[in-house]
């Protein structure tokens, strides 16, 4: 500090007293200006860059968290599987099932053709 | 992350002394106007979602390379021009007057306040028409130490440069400006 002191008694000049000077300029400039530098910042405002929410489903642990970690999970997901094939198997059953009676219906009732019974 | 509020407040805050630090560069009021404007575009449309924290550094490296790009701009246009008024007939050129055109220097403050002593109008007015002589450089770093009040690092990144540098340019600048205000009259200050 004394030697930025001593330098400035050398040089006759104080950077600080400059830059007071310098912002004392600054409000005296014409209203013109100042209106035109605040129209500035408006259009620099209107471009503001602002990220936006991106609706992304995210986990947060991505395909790992599709893993099961714990033996809960694992019997959980395993009770999961047995059951979507369970119902699977149960569907098919029905499916067919119905299309025998069906089949079995329209025998009894004379409507199929003879080329059936050919089978 | 900043919000839009934090950004107007930054940029009012900065914008006058922008000006003036764009005003001494170039020396043209519409050009420093345009200068400043682009700074503001750039550091709102690129980085207006940084924190707050980080706007003084980004815009002054904005504004100085803006001012840089001008300088560059001026060159390319100035060495056209030249070449086209070489083979022009010089009668076409004779209806330009330079002294229509003259910037009195001395005279550009503008009317004084009444808190405002004549004496310090001058004399702002002197700093000023001395940072206008300064090279670019010096005036650069001399306005972003002591008037943006940045440090030295933060001086030498918005420049580019090393931190070496910057105390160089400050120390000739602080030089050069005082002999140009002792040459005119003004001792101390």
């Amino acid at each position: 500090m004394s030697t930025n002191t001593t330098d400035n008694n050398r040089r006759g000049i104080n950077p600080e007293a400059v830059a007071n000077l310098l912002t004392r300029a600054t409000q005296q400039l014409d209203s013109e200006t100042v209106t035109a530098l605040q129209r500035a910042r408006d259009v620099a405002l209107e471009r503001q860059l602002q990220k936006k929410p991106v609706l992304v489903l995210h986990t947060g642990h991505g395909v790992r968290g599709l893993i099961p970690h714990s033996t809960h999970q694992w019997v959980a997901a395993a009770i999961l599987l047995v059951t979507i094939l369970f119902s699977g198997v149960n569907y098919w059953q029905h499916t067919q099932e119905h299309e025998l009676g069906h089949l079995d219906a329209e025998i009894l009732a004379d409507d199929l053709p003879l080329e059936v019974f050919v089978d | 992350m900043s919000n839009p509020t934090e950004l107007s407040n930054f940029l009012s805050s900065v914008e006058r002394r922008a000006y003036k630090q764009a005003l001494y560069a170039v020396r043209n009021e519409h050009s420093a106007l345009d200068i400043v404007q682009d700074a503001m575009i750039k550091l709102a449309g690129k980085y207006g979602d940084k924190p707050a924290a980080e706007f003084p550094l980004l815009f002054q490296r904005i504004l100085q390379n803006t001012i840089r790009d001008y300088h560059r701009r001026q060159k390319v246009r100035n060495a056209w021009s030249t070449l086209f008024s070489s083979l022009m007939p010089q009668h076409e050129t004779e209806d330009y007057d330079p002294l229509e055109n003259l910037k009195d220097d001395d005279n550009q403050s503008v009317p004084a306040t009444p808190e405002a002593s004549m004496q310090q109008q001058q004399i702002i007015a002197l700093i000023e028409q001395g940072l206008t002589r300064l090279s670019s450089r010096q005036r650069e770093a001399f306005l972003l130490r002591y008037w943006e009040g940045m440090d030295t690092a933060e001086t030498a990144a918005a420049m580019g440069c090393t931190e070496g540098s910057v105390k160089v340019h400050c120390s000739r600048a602080t030089q050069a400006l005082a002999e140009f205000l002792k040459a005119k009259g003004v001792d101390k200050l």
